[in-house]
């Protein structure tokens, strides 16, 4: 029976050591990430987002500890290893600016051991469906924009059908629609079975994408949430107006914060709600709907979530 | 044997397409060779010339090489990621940089093969001339230096205390490299110029030191040019910069 759980990463540690200072990257981390999950990594700089991918991605190897992925040890199994696997590094660096993208490419599906055979057609379909410009193929890299670099390195990610893709701050510096892009083949890849891991410390791009997030503070494990639990938590802002004469005593039941500013006519109401709040909110506006009017809703994500974890990290 | 061609020549291509590899491997034989035919050094037989130009060609092709492909590329792919992006793909590094080197090294041959051929045309020798031992061993142990060089600053460029060490190297090589061709023998307004460079002017006095050269580089400059040079380049500085500052000024960027 084949285990639904791609990646073991067991007690794994790694400490940096130069001269007199020592750094501990990734300190006793374990995570078990299932195939075709979408595995977000979040964390400020520093924080071991980038060792925590070079040590999944055999570039680096645990001080202790190990991780398994698809059965194959990152230490001891690294050749079999390295052929299910690819990495994507964010920014517009990684590629050889003096040859073309398609040739890029074709140096790197020689180094990934694919098929002479099937080298061209590989990388046909990966630059068609990273949305690069047919026309681009064969300028040289030096000539494109960042986010023309980012969609060949991403196809360069998709060139060995891998079983696990790393991203490592893959939607750094780009623009919405590459960003968008970005986010779409990932979601593609993770319905085709691909197991996706995500590093960033844009919080957008895990709460738009991942499955599961894991927060990294000074390479400590802070906690491991499902996005959609934490979504059902996010706390909105809600405001309102109320007729005067209405008692607002009667919402103070779902937020005790609330705060009431009075004006002429109408009484300004703004609560701290969540999801469920929300929804309760709106049932006491239905017992009385002429009462209510310009409700708005600012709904919370999870870089609000971030903001005050990392608040929490540094009080 | 089809993919061993394939990313080789991929790795040449690296080189090809920059401007200074270029130079190196097509302009600078031809230059070498005009450079012979204008200035014959009368001590030298037409076989002796021959491989002269050859030897020399091969030291300034080799140093190329060893600082501007295999040092600064390895370096470069430090700085970009690729090298650590090298560690998780299929082909183990050792492969990567041996295929590597051996381009490089196939790159300074091809650049060899265009001197000999330029030099074949131009002097003639006869055939029987071109077997002399001393200047084929010559030859063979140069080719052999560059490949351990080569070999020796891709592994060393790998890490930082390495490229400390490298730069540590690259410049006695340059210079060495400048021992084996007389600044004389370029036309007297390039060879004034040359030994007006700090490391013409070093290597020129090493050769007279040696014994190389019979005369010493305070004979062939005329003192004032250096003083001259220096100044014109402060000036040419100083220009560039303004002009800098007020497109910056005007623009808002160097672009």
């Amino acid at each position: 029976m084949v285990s639904k759980i791609g990646i073991h990463v067991e007690d794994v540690s790694k400490l940096f050591v130069t001269g007199s200072r020592r750094k501990q990257a990734v300190n006793s981390v374990s995570y078990e990430i299932a195939r075709g999950e979408v595995f977000g990594i979040l964390g400020a700089n520093g924080a071991g987002k980038t060792t925590l991918i070079k040590l999944m991605s055999t570039q680096l190897a645990p001080d202790s500890g190990r991780i398994i992925i698809d059965g194959f040890n990152t230490v001891t199994d690294q050749r079999a290893l390295r052929a299910r696997i690819n990495i994507v590094e964010g920014g517009d660096k990684g590629l050889y600016p003096w040859l073309t993208g398609y040739e890029n490419l074709r140096l790197f599906a020689l180094l990934y051991r694919i098929p002479i055979s099937d080298i061209r057609a590989k990388i046909e379909v990966a630059l068609s469906r990273v949305d690069l410009a047919k026309d681009a193929w064969h300028a040289p890299t030096m000539t494109y924009s960042k986010g023309m670099k980012q969609r060949v390195l991403l196809a360069k990610g998709l060139l060995n059908d891998p079983s696990v893709l790393f991203l490592d701050e893959p939607t750094i510096g780009l623009d919405f629609d590459a960003v968008q892009r970005i986010r779409d083949i990932v979601k593609e890849l993770s319905r085709a079975g691909t197991t996706v891991i995500l590093t960033s410390h844009n919080a957008s791009d895990i709460d738009n994408t991942c499955h599961r997030v894991a927060l990294l503070a000074e390479g400590q494990d802070r906690g491991l949430f499902a996005i959609e639990e934490l979504r059902a938590q996010y706390r909105s802002r809600v405001n309102f107006q109320l007729s005067k004469g209405e008692a607002p005593d009667r919402f103070a039941a779902l937020d005790p914060g609330l705060s009431l500013t009075n004006g002429a006519n109408r009484i300004t109401v703004a609560m701290t709600l969540d999801q469920k709040g929300i929804a309760a909110l709106y049932g006491l506006f239905a017992q009385s709907p002429d009462a209510v009017d310009e409700i708005s809703v600012e709904g919370a994500s999870l870089e609000d979530f971030y903001g005050t974890f990392i608040k929490g990290e540094t009080a | 044997m089809r993919w061993l061609f394939e990313l080789a020549w991929l790795f040449i291509r690296l080189n090809t397409r920059r401007t200074m590899m270029v130079f190196v491997g097509l302009v600078q034989p031809l230059f070498t060779v005009w450079l012979y035919a204008l200035n014959q050094p009368p001590a030298l037989s037409l076989p002796e010339g021959f491989w002269f130009i050859l030897v020399n060609a091969g030291l300034v092709n080799s140093w190329t090489i060893l600082v501007f492909s295999a040092l600064s590329e390895v370096d470069r792919d430090r700085w970009t990621g690729l090298l650590g992006q090298y560690l998780s793909m299929p082909t183990p590094l050792i492969e990567i940089m041996t295929i590597r080197t051996l381009a490089n090294f196939l790159f300074v041959c091809i650049s060899l093969a265009v001197t000999a051929l330029l030099a074949f045309f131009v002097i003639r020798p006869e055939a029987g001339m071109l077997l002399s031992p001393v200047w084929g061993w010559l030859l063979l142990a140069m080719l052999a230096i560059t490949l351990i060089a080569v070999l020796f600053s891709m592994v060393v460029a790998m890490t930082l205390r390495g490229r400390v060490i490298m730069n540590f190297i690259d410049y006695p090589v340059v210079f060495v490299s400048a021992l084996g061709f007389s600044a004389t023998l370029f036309p007297d307004i390039m060879a004034r110029f040359a030994l007006c460079l700090p490391q013409g002017f070093l290597a020129e006095m090493a050769r007279f030191t040696a014994g190389i050269s019979p005369v010493s580089p305070a004979e062939l400059v005329w003192w004032p040019t250096p003083v001259l040079t220096g100044f014109g380049l402060v000036c040419l500085a100083a220009t560039l910069l303004r002009l800098m500052q007020r497109r910056l000024l005007t623009r808002g960027t160097l672009a």
